[in-house]
């Protein structure tokens, strides 16, 4: 089977190259500069899109696993130690790799709001420690340094969508392995899981370590993006309006991915210009992930769910023609059974549920 | 039976909350036929089927697959033994499309191609999400979802629930089927003789015990004697009283001969 979605992969690239190609010509400094917090915002909400998009595990600490991250990259940094900031990205996401998996044991007892609970308690944690002691190079001003044609906001711009795409293009293979696939089955039931020859442990702890990986390597971007970072860069107020994003947008596509990153740049921006209190725009993510929970579905999940609907009522409408079934055999007969999902399908017409 | 069976129980007893549920279990499920477990509500069915899958854990007794015991081992390495489970009330995963929901539960070698000969129409649907499909279709996925990686035993219980007479039949078929293919089944269903139609072997549980075993024939349309097997002795004359004297319902449901006639549903 191939590993990836050809059409997808395309698009996606095609995106992230037009991207890199024309948003540093077109936008003021000032607009680059949040471009690149939306990236940096994406990478984050990546992370928030495999443990709570595609695990549906409730994790409230992404932001202490980037808060690791970014200190890996700044110690590294100050330490001068060889290979520069790719490599840092990688070693501080490694760096965060225990911890999210240290935070994941207890999700294999606890689950759903409890778990949300014991990973705010982690988070409101890193925040004691954090304040405590400053990051590496706060103190006497050592700036992290940008690699060589990435030094400039536009260039680092570039190399934040260069990093995003790679994860998301790893993301996008690992959704199609046995281990991606049983993140979706553990969302569903972790029951059926086991039944179906899964370790529900090893999923959960391997979602979390992802996941903290890619917080992590957010956290480092961030690092690159701001020189020196401060503990109220990664508090964990962050990490429960990110979360309340999470829920709203469904990051674990790509495209949602990006749009939660942007929401959470350009909205302080955007609450200025229009002339309401900054902390306005956290009651509107929390109305919205009101929303996406009541409705059960983000709203990229609800995107995609539309395309499968339309797909279906065609499939109905097809075997509703002239015979009234389905060429081969067996037509499958009406099943009595109600329909919970909710969506439109039911009231469409004779065709609605079944075809025959 | 002279083949060695796939799945061997030998006094398995399972708790639920602490409470035996299921107690001293003796069965045996052979290759390439269907073992059918009869019993009224509550009688431990389910939690037997649990027990064997691992998803409950047994406290006594031995399950063994292919002559090697498997009672102590998590349930995801059960099912990498090759054991699968159709859960009861159907779980399709609605918001994932067929395809998913097949491909969620494959092991690295097997693969689709006998789910899709088994039912063609799952193919035609592969990229809807499961919600939009009927109840029947939805069964099938789960079914397929037993089947993908390539088990030896395969658990069903109750995959008729809420569905209509016509699938129904049509699942049956395909249990039979898989029996053909070599596949040791044990079946848990409601309709008793649909059942013990396709059944060889069939058990009978009263109250966690197993009351009867034997082949499926003795029982088949033999009602009043499912009554008795069922209930017990005094419980068994009321049944089958009722049944007399309200013969257009069934006395009870776990006993009943067939499902009640596609017609009676007109909306």
């Amino acid at each position: 089977m191939n590993l990836l979605d050809k059409r997808s992969l395309g698009l996606g690239l095609g995106a992230a190259v037009l991207a890199c190609a024309v948003l540093p010509n077109v936008l003021s400094a000032y607009w680059i500069y949040l471009a690149i917090s939306a990236m940096v915002g994406a990478v984050v909400m990546q992370s928030f899109g495999v443990i709570v998009g595609r695990a549906g595990v409730m994790s409230l600490c992404q932001m202490s696993f980037a808060a690791i991250g970014a200190w890996v990259v700044l110690r590294l940094n100050v330490a001068g130690a060889p290979g520069g900031l790719l490599v840092w990205l990688v070693l501080g996401g490694l760096a965060a790799v225990p911890v999210g998996v240290a935070i994941g044991l207890p999700a294999l007892r606890i689950r759903g709001v409890n778990l949300a609970v014991v990973t705010f308690g982690f988070a409101v944690s890193t925040d004691i420690v954090l304040n405590a002691d400053q990051f590496p190079g706060a103190e006497d001003l050592t700036m992290l340094e940008r690699p060589e044609p990435f030094t400039g906001d536009a260039g680092y711009f570039v190399f934040t969508v260069i990093v995003f795409t790679v994860i998301a293009v790893a993301l996008a293979a690992l959704a199609r392995t046995r281990l991606g696939l049983s993140w979706y089955e553990l969302r569903h039931s972790e029951r059926a899981a086991a039944a179906h020859g899964v370790s529900v442990a090893r999923s959960k702890l391997a979602a979390f370590a992802i996941s903290a990986f890619i917080a992590g390597v957010g956290g480092g971007l961030l690092a690159g993006q701001l020189s020196l970072v401060v503990p109220s860069n990664f508090a964990m107020g962050q990490s429960l309006a990110l979360f309340a994003v999470a829920i709203m947008i469904g990051p674990h596509h790509p495209e949602g991915a990006v749009l939660g990153g942007v929401f959470g740049a350009v909205m302080a921006t955007i609450m200025e210009k229009a002339h309401l209190p900054q902390d306005f725009g956290g009651v509107l993510f929390g109305a919205g992930a009101l929303l996406a929970l009541r409705g059960g579905m983000s709203q990229t999940d609800l995107t995609r769910t539309r395309k499968r609907e339309r797909a279906a009522r065609k499939l109905l409408e097809d075997a509703a023609g002239p015979d009234d079934a389905l060429p081969a055999p067996p037509a499958p007969p009406c099943a009595p059974s109600p329909r919970r999902l909710r969506s439109p399908l039911g009231s469409g017409g004779p065709a609605s549920t079944c075809g025959g | 039976m002279a083949a060695a069976p796939a799945l061997a129980l030998a006094g398995v007893g399972v708790d639920r909350a602490d409470v035996p549920v299921v107690r001293d279990v003796t069965l045996d499920v052979a290759p390439g036929a269907v073992t059918v477990v009869l019993g009224a509500n509550g009688a431990g069915k389910t939690t037997l089927m649990d027990g064997i899958a691992g998803l409950a854990r047994p406290t006594t007794g031995s399950i063994r697959l292919d002559g090697a015991p498997i009672e102590r081992l998590p349930p995801f390495k059960r099912a990498r033994a090759g054991l699968g489970y159709v859960e009861q009330a159907r779980t399709a995963f609605r918001t994932l499309t067929v395809e998913q929901n097949l491909l969620v539960a494959r092991s690295g070698s097997g693969d689709l191609g006998t789910v899709y000969r088994l039912f063609p129409e799952l193919e035609r649907r592969r990229h809807l999400h499961a919600g939009h499909l009927s109840g029947g279709e939805q069964q099938m996925a789960v079914l397929g979802r037993a089947l993908v990686s390539d088990p030896k035993v395969v658990l069903i219980d109750e995959m008729s629930l809420g569905l209509a007479p016509k699938v129904v039949h049509r699942l049956m078929g395909t249990v039979a089927e898989l029996a053909a293919m070599g596949i040791a089944v044990l079946l848990i269903e409601q309709f008793a003789n649909l059942a013990l139609e396709i059944g060889s072997r069939a058990y009978v549980l009263r109250k966690g015990r197993v009351v009867h075993s034997g082949p499926c024939a003795e029982l088949r349309g033999a009602e009043d004697r499912l009554h008795e097997l069922y209930f017990g002795g005094r419980l068994a004359d009321a049944a089958a009283r009722l049944a007399r004297e309200a013969p257009g319902r069934e006395a009870s449901r776990g006993a009943s001969a067939e499902p009640p006639e596609a017609g009676s549903r007109t909306p």
